[in-house]
Formats: structure tokens, sequence, C-alpha cells
């Protein structure tokens, strides 16, 4: 279970063992000196992230050209992957989504049409997700539980909380990043996402009276 | 989140952190639902064989160029290691043609 810790380091509460594994491959991709190597560590960061980029895209693209914009984000990842030298999940992500809303922003200057807004993955989506991962790992009635809850909180949550419950924690948006996107401090961010916490909190405790 | 008539700056910001260790069990709900979440969309969206073979020839081109910089860096420390060598030998008969070159250079 990460630390948690207040101030900055939060930014990687929402990281996964997976994310972890995703910085220290990067590390291994560049300072390999073989070019099988090399090769063997791309990939398994492509099967890492192609799934959540695909994801991310398809909020805010139209699903008929998600595949299309989804490989010119990796080709533009792996182009210049030598040059991210972060050390922390958030700013990795952050670095493959910015990627990817260029590119967004290409395809929709070469179609000429007006970029449509964005569209979060809703609930029922991230729930179905978390039924398929049951298929092969069924989590315990406990975990089960809690996942159900989860997904209560999120349903409950107001739609500005759930864009940045959804952004922090799933797609492991940084905070700083999310911040530059609203025009906000990262200060009024944290705070922001906080309070969404707190508000879940208070669901989950309601979901839970609700449920004796 | 500093609450009404917090006293001083140590009292709120002891709160904070008090509010912010509270906040663990359910950030570490949604760490874990993100989770799988993840290990889903893994087996939804797992991508297709065009884009692992340009993944790879990216990966590849990518590898050409950065050995080409290193071969090339590599040569040019070699030839700059060579001149560096040689050096030397040259003061040397330098010095000595120096000193012929004073006597004949002195008028008397």
């Amino acid at each position: 279970m990460p630390k948690m810790v207040a101030g900055e380091a939060t930014q990687t509460v929402g990281c996964t063992r997976s994310m972890e594994q995703m910085v220290d491959l990067i590390r291994q991709y560049r300072e390999s000196t073989d070019p099988v190597a090399r090769e063997a560590f791309g990939c398994q960061f492509f099967d890492l992230v192609r799934p959540r980029l695909y994801a991310y895209i398809c909020c805010r693209c139209p699903k008929q050209h998600a595949e299309d914009v989804c490989q010119q984000t990796l080709l533009g990842i792996f182009t210049n992957l030598h040059q991210f030298h972060g050390m922390a999940d958030a700013q990795l992500c952050s670095w493959c989504y910015r990627v990817a809303r260029n590119k967004i922003a290409d395809h929709y200057r070469k179609a000429n049409t007006k970029r449509g807004g964005l569209v979060l993955v809703a609930p029922e989506e991230l729930w179905k997700a978390i039924e398929n991962s049951a298929i092969q790992d069924p989590p315990t009635k406990e975990q089960w539980a809690d996942l159900e809850d989860t997904l209560a909180l999120l349903k409950g949550a107001k739609p500005e909380c759930y864009e940045y419950l959804v952004e922090v924690f799933v797609f492991n948006e940084s905070r700083a990043t999310l911040a530059q996107k609203l025009g906000l401090t990262y200060d009024q961010m944290r705070m922001r996402v906080q309070r969404c916490v707190e508000s879940a909190r208070e669901l989950m405790a309601k979901v839970k009276r609700r449920k004796r | 989140m500093r609450g009404i008539g917090a006293g001083t700056d140590g009292q709120s910001q002891e709160k904070e952190t008090v509010m912010e260790h509270d906040y663990a069990e359910e950030e570490e709900k949604l760490r874990r639902f993100a989770e799988r979440v993840h290990r889903g969309w893994a087996k939804q969206y797992p991508g297709t064989e065009q884009e692992r073979t340009a993944v790879r020839q990216v990966i590849r081109e990518q590898w050409q160029r950065e050995d080409q910089v290193r071969r090339t860096m590599a040569e040019a420390r070699r030839q700059l290691e060579k001149r560096t060598r040689t050096r030397p030998k040259d003061i040397d008969k330098r010095g000595v043609d120096r000193g012929h070159d004073n006597d004949q250079g002195h008028s008397h």
C-alpha cells in the first residue's frame, strides 16, 4: 500500500503496481544497451500504456477515429520516449496524455471539424472493465464490497467531482497538469480533489447506512 | 481544508494533516478500483497487431539513430585521444629546435 504523505507526494496516490512498473520500464528502456532488450522493454510498456491511452482518447474523440489517433499517439510517445526523464508515475501519465491531446488536436485540425467536448467514461463502463478483470482474477467477497461501494460513490458524486476523481485516480493525471488545464494553482487543485474525496467519504457512509 | 475559526497556522496545518490522513482509506479504495479498471482495460483494449508492428519499427529506428550517434562520438573520442598522445613528442622536438634557432637568431 503506498504511503500517504501530505503535499506533492499525494500526486502518486493514484499510482498502482502497474504504474510503478511503467516508470521502471522506461528507465530500463532508456538504459538498455542491447536492441533486443530495448524492444522487449518497449513492448512491455506498450502493453501497459495502450489500454488506458485508448480509454483516454475515447473520452475526447469519436470512437470511429480513436484507433487511428491511438496509433499516432503511440508512435509519438515511442519516438520521444528517450527524452522522458521524469521519475514519478503521474509525470509519465501526464506526458503520455499530453501527446494524446496533441494528436487529437491534429486529428480535428486535419478533419477540419469542430472539436467535441469531453465525454468522461461512464461509471457503467468502469464497472464493465472491473468485471472483465474479475474473469481471471476474481476479487474476494470483501474486495467486491469495496469495489461496489466505490462505484456507488462515483455514481453519486457531483459531475465536477466525478471528473476530478476519474482523472486523478483512474487516469492518474497529475494534479499539477489538471490545475494548469483549469487555470488553478496546484494547491487549489489539491484542495478540490480533497473536497471531492471528503464528499465521496460522506457518500460511502450513506451507502453503508442504507445497506444496514 | 481549514475549518471555520481555525486558530494559529500551526493548528490549521495540524487539522489539514489530520484531514489528509483521514482520506487515506477512501483514496486507497479509489486506487484499488482504478487498478481493477486498468486490468479490465488491458483485456478490452489490448492493441492491434498493426500498432505493435509500427511501434517496434519506431523502437528499432530510434535505436539505430542512437547507435549511430554513439559510434560517431566514440570515433571522435578516439581521434582526440590519438592527437593528445602524439602532442608531447612534437613539443620535445620544438624544444630542441628552439634552442638551435635562438643561437641562429642572435647576431654577434
